[in-house]
């Protein structure tokens, strides 16, 4: 279903090319969502693997040529994440999540964005497949939260679709 | 193998359920690892598990020692000098293993409450005595065989000397064995096969070999890990073992929860802070927990 509505995002959103560049930096990752479910609460007995993994999740999200359609490269987890804006600052967050482009996943919810901070809340569907064990029949639903900082921006009204009424 | 099923044949775990709590090398954190003192003391305890390092002399007798070499930090020679480094256990008989040295005289810093007692090294058959005269019936006994390819006996010598004895003494207790080598557990599920056992293993991950750097190994396996080309379910699978015991730290939860689902067996090592094992006891998938603090309530 996540891939589906990725898939729909991206055909009605291609019409709208956006310019390719960096959206932000992720200091915390919604997916693959394994930080939050089990890491942060080694980080005191176990600082050493702990800062390891979190460095792991740190996500480089770069905007591609399909408006509002994001690529997310951490080692922990490369996503293909749709994120149109709805109101308020508000947006929805839909996507897929590979393990080095091994699909095993999706990621869905809702994120608000204000000037450079972007702040994500998300379930993410994780599979255990992995690539010595292409196995998607067990899955786990775990919560992600993120917290994002890139370039403040503003997003260009997308053209209406019955052309521009000061034309009329 | 079922929803939430699991391996653990001997004792038979259930999801949900307490993990067992397993006295790492004998309770290291209370008395000498691997000693006769240390196991009279975990027996009387009554501990879910006692685990137990086995290494074979020259004249194959099976003794309790975490090293392939005579530990140079734990163990001191019978007059008291410093043991010579890298004096291999498979180049000496058990009567100059015992005459030569004792261990655990030596107090450690990593564990400065512990008993310090000064003892010849523990035979296999003196903990098979102890089993049948001390123990709980329903200790299960963990026998991690430190097989170490060019530094010990092969591993078919391990599995015949082991068994053979273990069988013989038709001691009460559950026993598995593990080792961080398949080789190791596929000789022993070979040899259990000729005396008509089945012997239930563990597979160790991951393998830190004699001498190399704990962290180079650990980043190796990490990145195997993150990568996908490793996977927990499909190392047992490859090991035709039924249990997995993962160092507590590295473990990945999200795929030690996959890999139970899936019957393996889950082990976590050597996890110290009651809290962390209280922690690991309530919200991870783990059947044993192997720590050197067993008598820590979970």
């Amino acid at each position: 279903m996540i891939g589906a509505l990725a898939a729909g995002g991206l055909l009605a959103s291609v019409a709208w090319a956006a310019p390719v560049g960096l959206d932000r930096v992720d200091v915390l990752s919604e997916d693959p969502g394994t930080f939050l479910d089990e890491h942060v609460a080694r980080w005191g007995p176990s600082p050493t693997v702990t800062s390891i993994r979190f460095a792991e999740q740190l996500k480089v999200v770069i905007r591609t040529p399909v408006r509002h359609l994001h690529l997310g490269l951490s080692a922990a987890s490369q996503s293909l994440v749709w994120e149109p804006p709805l109101r308020w600052g508000l947006g929805l967050t839909a996507g897929v999540q590979t393990r080095w482009a091994l699909p095993r996943g999706g990621v869905l919810g809702v994120h608000y964005r204000r000037g450079p901070l972007r702040f994500g809340l998300s379930a993410n569907l994780l599979s255990g497949a992995t690539w010595t064990r292409g196995d998607w029949s067990q899955w786990r639903v775990l919560p992600g939260v993120g917290v994002g900082f890139g370039p403040a921006r503003k997003e260009p009204a997308p053209p209406h679709v019955w052309g521009d009424p000061l034309r009329r | 193998m079922g929803w939430f099923g699991c391996a653990w044949v001997l004792v038979g775990c259930q999801a949900g359920s307490e993990p067992l709590l397993e006295a790492h090398r004998t309770g290291a954190g209370y008395w000498p690892e691997n000693s006769s003192y240390g196991l009279k003391q975990a027996m009387n305890e009554g501990y879910d598990g006692i685990e137990v390092d086995v290494v074979l002399t020259r004249d194959l007798v099976p003794v309790l020692h975490h090293d392939p070499a005579v530990s140079t930090e734990h163990c001191r020679t019978a007059s008291g000098g410093a043991v010579p480094k890298d004096t291999l256990i498979r180049d000496l008989t058990y009567e100059e293993l015992r005459e030569g040295f004792l261990c655990g005289g030596v107090p450690l810093e990593e564990f400065d409450s512990a008993v310090v007692v000064a003892e010849p090294i523990a035979s296999f058959d003196e903990m098979l005595g102890l089993l049948r005269d001390v123990a709980p019936a329903g200790q299960l006994i963990h026998l991690d065989i430190k097989q170490e390819p060019s530094l010990t006996l092969p591993p078919a010598v391990f599995a015949e000397a082991v068994l053979s004895r273990w069988y013989d003494a038709e001691v009460p207790q559950p026993m598995h064995v593990s080792s961080n080598l398949p080789d190791v557990l596929q000789a022993f599920r070979e040899e259990g096969a000729v005396r008509g056992q089945s012997v239930e293993t563990t597979l160790i991950w991951p393998r830190f070999p004699v001498g190399a750097s704990t962290s180079a190994v650990a980043l190796q396996r990490e990145g195997a890990i993150l990568s996908g080309k490793e996977d927990y379910v499909d190392l047992v699978t490859q090991a035709g073992a039924d249990n997995i015991a993962i160092n507590w730290e590295l473990a990945s939860k999200h795929l030690l929860t996959m890999a139970h689902r899936e019957g393996v067996g889950i082990m976590l090592w050597t996890p110290n802070d009651p809290a962390v094992m209280r922690r690991l006891a309530r919200s991870w998938p783990v059947d044993v927990i192997i720590t050197d603090y067993p008598g820590e309530a979970l």
